[in-house]
C-alpha cells in the first residue's frame, strides 16, 4: 500500500512544474522565526552560489503558520553582493524558492514531510535541512551537508557540532549512546537538527506510515538518523562548528520534547528489531570538514534544582515506576536519592532506560506517562554528570561521555534480554 | 361443644396448610422458569465470553497487536487486567441479567412477578451505578497519575497531595453520579456539590483574582518559562 502523501497547494504544484528537476534542495522548516530566518536564508543562498554554482538548486521553506514576518522575510531576503561575501564566487542567477505552509499536526516533522514531498516531486539528487533559528549557520554548512552526497556517494550526513558539555544532554545520556549501542554506528549528534540526505532517502522517509505521532514533531530527527543507520545506508558526519540558536520556544518544554524523541526511539526499536539485535560494539562514522576548537557560550547549570526534582520524584513517583522498573532499579533510584551527593551510576541508568524500552514495548503504561516519568530520572543522571565533570576540562567531559557510551555497548546483551523478555 | 371447636380449629389449620402448600406449589413453576432462565443465561454468557475472548485472541495473533488501544486504556486507568478478561466479565454478567429479565417476563402475572420484576428492573440501574463507580475509579487513577507526574516534572512541592485531592474529587463526582443514578439522596447530593463547587470557585477567585494577583502572575509566568531556562541545561 502506498503511503498517503502530504497535500501540496496549487501554487506549489505550479512552482514544481515550472522548476522541473533539481540537483540540490535545501529545506528550512519555520514557525515565527523572523529574528533569525533572514540570516539562514542568506547563508543558504550564498552557500549554494559558492559551492554549487552549476547545480540547479531550490530553497524550500515549509512554514507552520507563522504570524510574524517569517515567510515575507524568506521571500524578500536578498544576499546582497555575493562577490563581497564569497570573495571568489561566481554567482549564476538567483536561487529558486518555494514557500509553503505545511499540512498536518504542528511540528518540525510535518514541515520536513512537505520538504520530502517537494524533493520527491523535483527529483532532487541531494537535499539538506537547516533549522530556522540558527545564528551560527554559514555558507559552508550547505557544502558540508550536501557535498558528501553529491560527490562522495553518501546517503545521509549527520551534523557534528562543537557543543558545551551541558548542551544537548538528552543526546548525551540517552539518544547518542543508545543509538550507538543498538545499531553500531557512532553518530555523535543523531538529533542535531541539520542533516544532509539523498533524494532516494527522502523518498524513503516519505514512505513512513505514521505522520500523526511524535515523528511529526521533535521525533523527526531521530527518525531520520535511525532509518538511515538501520537500513544500512552509507552515512557520514560533517563538522559544522558551533551551533548557536535562538532561545528555545517556551512552549516546547522538556517533558513533551523528551516524550516525542524517546518514544520515537523506542518505536523504531520495535520497527528495526532485526537490524539491531545481535549487533555488538560500534564503529566510527567518517567525518567531513575540519574540526576546530570553538569558544562556546557558557551553560550555567542550576544543580540544586536538578537534585531537588530528582529527589522529589524518588519520593513521589515509585507507584508509577513500579509498572515498568525492576525492584533493583527502584532500589538504585532510592539509594541515589538518599545519598549525600547524588550519584546515579551508569549501570543503574542504562538498566532504567532498557527497562523503560521494554515497558514501552509491552505497553506497561501509555507512552506519555512512561517516558514522562523518566524525566526526573534523566535530570538525576544529568546532575550526576554535572557533578562529575564541572571541575574538569571539556575533553574530560567528553571522555566521561565516551565511558557512558561504552557502558551502553557493554550492556547491549542485557538490553536485548530485557527487550526479549517482554511477553 | 369443645369437640366441635376442636374440629373447626383442626379444619382451619389444615386449610391454612393446604393454602400454604398450594402457594408453595404455585411458586414452583415460577422458580423453575427463573432457574431455567438463569441456567440459559449462564450458559449463553459462558459461550459469549469464550467467543469474544477467542475473537480478541485471534485478532491479536493476526495483527501481532501487542499494543492494543484497549489495553493502553486499561493501563491508563490503572487496571492491570487484560482487555479480554474485562470483556468476558462484562459480557457474562450482562447476558445473565438479560436472561433473568426475560425469565421474569415469562412468568404468570401475580404478586411474585411484580416483586421479581421490580428486583430485576432495578438490576440495570444497579449495574449502571456500579459501572459509573468503576469508571470513576479508573478516571480518578488516570487523573491522579497525570497530576502527580505533571506536578513532579514541574517541581511543585504539593505534587502528591494535589494528586490525591484530584483523585478524591473525581471519585467523589462519579460516586455522586452513581448514587444519583440509583435515586439515592438526590437533593442532598446536588446541594452538597453546589456548595462544594461554589466554595472552590470562590476561593480560587479570591486567592488569584484579588488576594494574590501579583503572586499568581509571578507563579504563572515562572511556570510558563521553559524548563531549560530554569535548570540552565540545554537538553537537545
Amino acid at each position: 500500500m502506498s503511503p498517503r502523501l502530504p497535500p501540496l497547494s496549487a501554487e506549489v504544484a505550479e512552482a514544481i512544474a515550472r522548476i522541473g528537476k533539481v540537483d540540490v534542495l535545501v529545506g528550512i522548516p519555520s514557525f515565527n522565526n523572523e529574528r533569525t530566518i533572514g540570516h539562514v536564508v542568506r547563508a543558504v543562498v550564498a552557500g549554494l552560489a559558492r559551492h554549487f554554482p552549476d547545480a540547479k538548486a531550490v530553497l524550500v521553506n515549509s512554514d507552520g503558520g507563522s504570524t510574524d514576518r517569517t515567510r515575507e522575510l524568506v521571500e524578500r531576503t536578498e544576499v546582497g553582493s555575493l562577490a563581497e561575501i564569497l570573495v571568489d564566487a561566481v554567482p549564476s542567477g538567483t536561487t529558486a524558492k518555494i514557500i509553503t505552509p505545511y499540512r498536518g499536526i504542528p511540528g518540525k516533522g510535518s514541515a520536513f514531510r512537505t520538504v520530502f514531498r517537494i524533493a520527491a516531486e523535483l527529483e532532487a539528487k541531494a537535499c539538506c535541512v537547516l533549522d530556522s533559528d540558527l545564528r551560527s549557520v554559514t555558507p559552508e554548512w550547505v557544502e558540508l551537508l550536501l557535498e558528501p552526497i553529491v560527490t562522495h556517494g553518501y546517503e545521509f550526513v549527520a551534523p557534528l557540532y562543537a557543543r558545551h558539555r551541558y548542551d544537548g544532554t538528552i543526546t548525551n545520556t540517552i539518544v547518542y549512546p543508545l543509538t550507538r549501542a543498538l545499531y553500531g554506528q557512532q553518530i555523535r549528534q543523531p538529533i542535531g537538527g541539520d542533516f544532509g540526505f539523498s533524494g532516494d532517502l527522502a523518498a524513503r522517509f516519505l514512505e513512513f506510515e505514521d505522520w500523526e505521532g511524535p515523528v511529526a514533531q521533535y521525533g523527526i530527527d531521530i527518525f531520520m538518523t535511525t532509518t538511515a543507520v538501520a537500513e544500512k545506508r552509507k552515512v557520514a558526519q560533517s563538522f559544522l562548528g558551533a551551533k548557536i540558536h535562538d532561545p528555545k520556544d517556551p512552549g516546547s518544554d522538556l517533558a513533551p520534547m523528551m516524550v516525542q524523541v524517546v518514544s520515537t526511539l523506542f518505536t523504531l526499536m520495535e520497527r528495526y528489531e532485526k537490524s539491531w539485535k545481535g549487533v555488538s560494539g560500534s564503529e566510527p562514522v567518517p567525518v567531513f570538514g575540519f574540526p576546530y576548537a570553538v569558544g562556546l557560550e557558557p551553560v550555567p547549570v542550576k544543580l540544586d534544582r536538578l537534585l531537588s526534582q530528582y529527589r522529589q520524584a524518588a519520593h513521589d513517583l515509585p507507584p508509577i515506576w513500579e509498572s515498568f522498573l525492576s525492584k533493583r532499579s527502584l532500589a538504585a533510584i532510592r539509594e541515589a536519592a538518599h545519598a549525600p551527593a547524588l550519584a546515579l551510576g551508569d549501570e543503574a541508568w542504562i538498566r532504567i532506560v532498557a527497562e523503560a524500552a521494554a515497558g514501552f514495548r509491552r505497553r506497561a503504561l501509555p507512552p506519555a506517562t512512561l517516558i514522562g516519568s523518566l524525566v526526573p530520572l534523566y535530570l538525576g543522571k544529568v546532575a550526576t554528570f554535572v557533578a562529575e565533570t564541572e571541575a574538569g576540562s571539556a575533553e574530560e567531559a567528553e571522555i566521561r561521555l565516551e565511558e557512558l557510551a561504552l557502558a551502553y555497548e557493554k550492556a547491549k546483551g542485557e538490553i536485548e534480554t530485557l527487550w526479549g523478555a517482554t511477553p | 361443644m369443645e369437640t366441635t371447636m376442636g374440629k373447626n380449629l383442626g379444619q382451619q389449620i389444615a386449610l391454612a396448610f393446604e393454602r400454604l402448600v398450594d402457594a408453595f406449589l404455585s411458586v414452583v413453576p415460577a422458580a423453575l422458569v427463573i432457574l431455567a432462565a438463569l441456567l440459559v443465561g449462564v450458559l449463553t454468557g459462558l459461550l459469549l465470553r469464550t467467543l469474544l475472548r477467542l475473537a480478541i485472541y485471534l485478532r491479536r495473533r493476526v495483527r501481532g497487536d501487542e499494543a492494543s488501544s484497549s489495553r493502553q486504556l486499561l493501563r491508563a486507568a490503572g487496571l492491570k487486567a487484560e482487555p479480554e478478561r474485562v470483556v468476558g466479565i462484562v459480557s457474562f454478567w450482562t447476558t445473565v441479567v438479560v436472561s433473568l429479565a426475560v425469565g421474569v417476563n415469562a412468568l404468570e402475572p401475580g404478586a411474585l412477578r411484580s416483586v421479581l420484576s421490580e428486583a430485576v428492573g432495578f438490576l440495570p440501574r444497579l449495574l449502571g451505578a456500579v459501572l459509573l463507580a468503576v469508571v470513576g475509579v479508573g478516571v480518578g487513577a488516570l487523573v491522579r497519575r497525570s497530576v502527580l507526574l505533571g506536578a513532579v516534572n514541574a517541581g511543585l512541592p504539593w505534587a502528591r497531595a494535589g494528586a490525591r485531592a484530584a483523585y478524591v474529587l473525581v471519585v467523589a463526582s462519579f460516586a455522586a453520579a452513581a448514587l444519583d443514578h440509583l435515586g439515592v439522596g438526590r437533593s442532598i447530593l446536588v446541594a452538597a456539590f453546589s456548595i462544594f463547587g461554589g466554595a472552590i470557585a470562590l476561593t480560587l477567585a479570591l486567592a488569584f483574582g484579588l488576594g494574590a494577583r501579583d503572586l499568581a502572575r509571578g507563579w504563572l509566568e515562572k511556570k510558563l518559562r521553559a524548563e531549560e531556562e530554569e535548570s540552565g541545561i540545554r537538553h537537545v
